[in-house]
């Protein structure tokens, strides 16, 4: 017996040996640094301030088709669907829905002509915006109702004849919480 | 009207006045001729809420012409 075991193992042995050593290693493990946890983080982050700084004020590019007027309301800003009216031209949300002459709506934009109030084109507008809050306050169940809120970004400038058309025409659609966005006094001076 | 400007200060004096007159009232409708600038709309707006003590409440009035 004593003879047995100090016989030399032979090359067979020797390999099914090594290869039992390297089955119990354990498996090489990548070192590296996991960063969709930081990343999520960082969105949730950039979507907070996003937010944040939404609320705080307006993004608004003055030119000479649009000078905000100066207030002394301190209210604040709300996330809203945004209607800016220049000297030329009416945008919903950034985009162009009609063409002014100065600050002034073409009679042949409007339901009625000359004394119409309800802008079409506008109209059509808003109605999309519209249905499409009332579906996302569907959709998120009492998070985000729809308000039937609009912010007016306008030229000071402009007529309280077209201010008045642009208001009937969003009252038309359901919009009637209103805010205008103003610059503060103390930035004037 | 004050040297062709408009005396917002004046119209913020009026107000005062009829606040005086009706203490619990906060809404006062405004309404103006199709050609009135929209600047003029919101100092008559600033003018007419004071220091949120007057008539904080402001509808915006298309009138009838």
């Amino acid at each position: 017996m004593a003879e047995e075991e100090q016989k030399p193992a032979s090359m067979g042995q020797v390999k099914a040996l090594i290869r039992r050593r390297l089955r119990r290693l354990p498996e090489h493990q990548e070192q590296s640094l996991n960063i969709y946890p930081m990343m999520d983080v960082m969105t949730i982050l950039l979507v907070f301030m996003i937010m944040q700084f939404a609320q705080e004020s307006a993004n608004v590019v003055q030119s000479t088709e649009l000078q905000i007027p100066y207030s002394t309301s301190r209210a604040a800003l709300d996330q809203s669907m945004t209607i800016t009216i220049s000297r030329a031209e009416i945008t919903v949300e950034g985009r162009p829905v009609l063409t002014l002459r100065n600050g002034m709506v073409d009679p042949s934009q409007k339901q009625g002509g000359g004394s119409g109030f309800l802008i079409t084109s506008l109209h059509r507008v808003v109605i999309q915006h519209r249905d499409r809050l009332k579906a996302i306050a569907q959709l998120s169940g009492r998070r985000r109702p729809f308000t039937g809120e609009v912010q007016i970004i306008a030229d000071r400038r402009t007529p309280f004849r077209t201010l008045s058309e642009v208001i009937y025409t969003l009252g038309q659609a359901e919009f009637a919480s209103l805010h205008f966005v103003v610059l503060q006094q103390q930035q004037h001076h | 009207m004050r040297n062709g400007q408009q005396d917002w200060g004046e119209l913020t004096t009026c107000a005062r006045r009829v606040k005086l007159q009706f203490e619990d009232e906060n809404q006062v409708i405004l309404s103006a001729d199709p050609e009135v600038e929209f600047g003029d709309i919101i100092a008559a707006m600033d003018a007419l809420r004071g220091d949120n003590d007057l008539f904080p409440n402001i509808l915006l009035s298309a009138g009838v012409r």
